[in-house]
């Protein structure tokens, strides 16, 4: 198990209203698995994903990550969790515009103040990774969508997290790019990481170990694949 | 089309309040600045033009050796009008401070009288209200004053006739005159006049004229466009042939002030009241200048910041047909318009702050424009110059965008309007960093010059000013010297810091045996006692001396001056004016002390005994922790042996910080500036930084997902603004070094330029620029990146 939610719920508060995001929700995530959560357009599910990536809070509830148990955390602390045990990948890349694909991918390297040289290396093995080596003095507006996922991909894995988190990475792919990306997810999945898909496209189902349904901010369903 | 564009404006303004808001506020601020010393340059311009024949007004003022001054002798004005055409009129005024009272009310006060003559209402434009200017001072005994005094003395009733005396002669005199108060931008300001002919120097052809040299002023009417340089040459030539002064004599320098030039170009010994000064006005008109020019740059940085949201618009506009020309003045009314709001906002500071202005500066700004016409000319000129350049430069920004290129969305804010963003921030600080570099050394120079050691003690120092008449002022001594919590007492001629006394002295050695003018300062016995000065070679008075005018005590500047040897002091010759068949002797050097302000180096003075100091000082040290206690003691003595005169006292300290009155005028006004440059500067840094943090938002929430921490985020996105920050005060450094140490040569002593002031001065605008930039950097730090993430 690399994470835990106990009874974690969020809610926001606007105006004198408060906001229900995610109900109570117990789930665990574990290494080796490729997780898909799935759900229509406000259910939720990137919620889910951001309570998991400790960029925001549970209202109520315990989180654990890679052991950690992130209410006790200063937000220091969170940051460094972030920086070192999860790896991020987005539907729209964001990856920096004015960096080149190689710098883009050394940036969480650099937060860790590793020295450029060391940074330099491992983000070759990375872009080596995901087949990007050959790009890496791109920007990223000289590359396809795919190429960017698969740049986007590479930073995410620069730093070798033990969580991969994807919010809708193939949304803004064609077909063709959708399969080499979510092969690659599925490859690192297998080599023991454990990789979250947050995404309302049902195309992705035969990649994932396991499916969570996100509806209402319900967690309604979960489907475990391990093993088929 | 101007109406659609008040409304685009005003809808503009609407859609970005915290924009609109601090170009408003920024711009509010820099406006009431330059309103405010505009007027106030206005004010100092205007000092006596209210004189119909200003421009032909002149001052008669002489130069000799020690010092240049501002009076003449009594009867120079009328031997010039006899001898040269072109003195069409003169007038001469001579203040006393005297104690005046009303003997039927038995209201009594401290006034400067003027002996007058009665061709001043002719010169010098005061206007009579009652009472008939050919005659009111022609008369002896005869008194004009302005209506507020004649209410003092009388209140509702009717002045003239009705009689008030002056106690220093107990002469009465008749109010023959009430006239209106001369102009507060004045280089004179006169409430009562007496006439000249009471005061016996003054009358014609009285023996002590040429002689008496005091504070007296003679003022010339001469023809228009007169070359008046060359005439005082005129002059001054007829006066070395007048008194027959052979040519080794020293040449009589005559001096014509131009009556308009008086109050900032005039800085002469025995000034009629203290004078402004043209490096003020210079100084303060810069400062308001370049604080308006920071605030037109905020507008310009936040406007043209703001380019990719008004992109649309004009791509639009350009496609239904706009010319280039109509969105340039499109956006130049939007400059306009908020400018205009900005001095609606400006008036309500303005109104607010000219009367502390008015108290701090001693000047009497008016604001309003029914009293001051030109106050609506700096309000319309302000706000378009403001308008225009604050708008010229983004309005040809904004209207050069390329529709086909806005409108497909593939605008990008450009990198040369990034860049000159950038150098306008750089200058913006610079500017802020000279202002704060130059408050830091005036204050530094003030307190310098506070606390510098003047060579005597004027701590705990009672001065008394003594009766003209004070009969009894050793008897007064005595009885004071016997008060408990007393030190000691003495007596003299002039309060030191302030001396203004000259004559001629001989002395041996003198170049061609030739007398020279140089000051000259009596102090009693126990001068050295009270007021701890000290003496390096010989002795001071003795008490039982019987020596005056034939002993003399020079001080170290003198010796150097004669050229004397330190062993041969005592025993040189010395005489008052040219040497006598017996001249006096030295008897003793005192060590330097600072007999005039700190502006001027100690030069050459001569100590002497008076038999008496009628109408001098008296100082009091004391040793008291109650000077309340002691001053109602000194009083009560002075009450018991001059029961019918007036007790007037001040504290030394307070005399002296007093002369540094125009220093901490200039430093208040620039420690206020200072801080207004800094916070318009950081207002823009501020509105620059939300913009900035805005177009960051991606950058930031990536690096943060990335797991940067609230620190490397927020180091990131100040770095980039402190650097620019920074890079401004490194610029202005030799600028600020240039023009401060510029300022400091003008003091004889001064408290030298230290280099910590850069450090002090960058420290502090750099933390300044980091606080103000870090609230948009800590709330773009701990703001959620997914929600960042998604928007874009």
């Amino acid at each position: 198990m690399i994470a835990k939610l106990e009874n974690v719920s969020k809610e926001y508060q606007v105006g004198d209203q408060t906001i229900v995001a995610l109900e109570k929700t117990t789930f665990t995530l574990n290494e080796g698995e490729l997780t898909l959560i799935i759900g229509p357009s406000g259910s939720g599910k990137t919620t889910l994903l951001s309570l998991i990536g400790c960029v925001i809070y549970p209202s109520t509830g315990t989180l654990w990550v890679d052991g950690q148990e992130i209410n006790s955390l200063s937000h220091n602390q969170k940051a460094a969790l972030r920086l070192n045990s999860i790896g991020f990948v987005f539907q729209n890349f964001n990856l920096l515009s004015p960096l080149t694909a190689e710098d883009n991918v050394m940036m969480p390297l650099l937060l860790q103040k590793v020295s450029r040289s060391e940074a330099k290396q491992r983000t070759q093995t990375a872009l080596e990774m995901v087949g990007m080596h050959d790009r890496n003095k791109s920007l990223p507006k000289q590359l396809s969508g795919g190429q960017q996922q698969r740049i986007a991909i590479a930073r995410a894995l620069v730093t070798n997290p033990k969580i991969v988190l994807c919010d809708e990475p193939t949304a803004a792919l064609d077909s063709k790019s959708l399969v080499v990306v979510m092969e690659e997810l599925r490859q690192l999945a297998d080599q023991g990481k454990s990789v979250v898909v947050v995404t309302h496209d049902p195309r992705l189902k035969p990649y994932a170990h396991r499916i969570v349904e996100v509806n209402n901010g319900m967690v309604q369903e979960v489907k475990d694949f391990t093993g088929h | 089309m101007i109406k659609s564009y008040l409304l685009v404006a005003l809808r503009s303004i609407k859609r970005n309040k915290l924009h609109a808001s601090i170009n408003i506020i920024g711009l509010a601020i820099g406006m009431t600045c330059c309103i405010l010393i505009t007027l106030f340059v206005q004010f100092e311009l205007g000092y006596d033009k209210q004189n119909k024949d200003a421009d032909r007004i002149y001052r008669l003022a002489i130069d000799l050796e020690a010092n240049n001054w501002a009076i003449s002798a009594f009867p120079i004005g009328s031997l010039l009008q006899d001898n040269f055409p072109e003195v069409e009129k003169f007038t001469r005024i001579k203040p006393i401070d005297v104690f005046v009272q009303n003997s039927v009310n038995e209201v009594i006060n401290k006034e400067k009288v003027f002996y007058a003559d009665s061709s001043v209402f002719d010169v010098l434009d005061i206007e009579l209200i009652k009472g008939d200017p050919n005659n009111a001072l022609a008369e002896m005994n005869s008194l004009v004053l302005t209506e507020d005094r004649a209410r003092t003395y009388f209140g509702d009733e009717d002045p003239i006739g009705k009689t008030l005396t002056m106690l220093n002669d107990k002469r009465e005199y008749k109010v023959t005159g009430v006239f209106k108060p001369l102009p507060s931008n004045s280089h004179v300001h006169i409430n009562m006049m007496v006439s000249s002919d009471n005061f016996a120097p003054m009358k014609p052809g009285a023996e002590q004229g040429w002689s008496y040299l005091t504070n007296h002023y003679t003022y010339l009417v001469l023809p228009k466009d007169i070359d008046y340089t060359a005439f005082e040459k005129k002059i001054s030539e007829f006066m070395d042939k007048h008194e027959e002064r052979t040519a080794d004599q020293p040449k009589n320098i005559l001096k014509l002030q131009p009556l308009t030039s008086i109050h900032l170009h005039s800085n002469r010994g025995l000034e009629v009241e203290a004078n402004g000064n043209m490096n003020t006005v210079y100084i303060l008109s810069a400062i308001a200048f370049f604080i308006l020019i920071i605030a037109c740059i905020n507008f310009m940085n936040l406007t043209t910041a703001q380019s990719l949201k008004r992109a649309r618009e004009v791509g639009i506009r350009k496609v239904v047909g706009s010319r280039k020309s109509q969105l340039v003045f499109q956006f130049l009314s939007e400059s306009v318009v908020i400018s205009f709001i900005a001095l609606i906002l400006s008036i309500v500071f303005l109104i607010l702050i000219v009367p502390l202005f008015n108290e701090v500066s001693g000047k009497q700004i008016v604001i309003n424009p029914l009293q001051n016409g030109y106050v609506s000319v700096v309000f319309i000129a302000i706000t378009f110059f403001v308008g225009v350049v604050a708008g010229t430069y983004p309005a040809f920004f904004l209207s050069a965008f390329k529709p086909t290129q806005v409108l497909k969305g593939n605008f990008v804010s450009n990198l040369k309007g990034q860049l000159l963003r950038k150098g306008l921030v750089v200058f913006q600080f610079a500017i802020a960093f000279v202002i704060m570099v130059g408050t830091y050394v005036i204050y530094s120079q003030l307190d310098y010059m506070l606390n510098k050691n003047m060579g005597f003690d004027r701590e705990q120092t009672l001065v008394i000013q003594m009766p003209r008449d004070s009969v009894g002022d050793v008897a007064l001594k005595n009885e004071i010297a016997r008060l408990t919590g007393v030190e000691a007492v003495t007596r003299f001629m002039e309060v030191p810091g302030k001396m203004v006394r000259t004559t001629t002295i001989w002395y041996e050695d003198a170049k061609d045996n030739k007398a020279e003018n140089m000051y000259i300062f009596s102090g009693d016995v126990d001068l050295l006692k009270t007021m701890g000065m000290k003496m390096k070679i010989g002795n001071y008075f003795a008490p039982d001396t019987k020596q005056f005018y034939k002993e003399f005590v020079v001080n170290e500047a003198a010796v150097k001056h004669f050229g004397w040897k330190a062993d041969e002091v005592v025993g040189k010759l010395m005489d008052f004016g040219e040497r006598g068949q017996e001249p006096g002797k030295v008897i003793g050097v005192v060590e330097d002390f600072h007999f005039k302000h700190l502006h001027e180096k100690i030069g050459p003075l001569v100590l002497y005994l008076e038999p008496a100091y009628e109408g001098q000082f008296m100082a009091v040290k004391v040793n008291s922790s109650n000077m309340k206690e002691m001053v109602a003691a000194v009083e009560s003595t002075w009450k018991s042996i001059l029961p019918e005169k007036e007790f007037e006292y001040q504290f030394l300290d307070e005399t002296f910080d007093k002369l540094f009155d125009e220093e901490k005028r200039l430093g208040q006004l620039f420690g206020v500036f200072s801080g207004l440059a800094i916070f318009i500067s950081c207002l823009g840094l501020f509105g620059l930084a939300s913009f900035t943090m805005e177009q960051n938002r991606k950058s930031v929430a990536v690096r943060k997902v990335m797991g940067a921490s609230v620190s490397n985020i927020m180091v990131m996105m100040s770095k980039d603004f402190l650097k620019l920050v920074l890079m401004g005060m490194i610029l202005a450094g030799p600028l600020a070094y240039y023009a401060m140490n510029r300022w400091l040569q003008k003091f004889a002593y001064n408290v030298g330029f230290t280099w910590m002031v850069f450090i002090y001065a960058t420290a502090a605008g750099v933390l300044v620029a980091f606080v103000t930039v870090s609230y948009h950097s800590l709330k773009s730090a701990t703001s959620n990146p997914v929600d960042s993430l998604k928007d874009q």
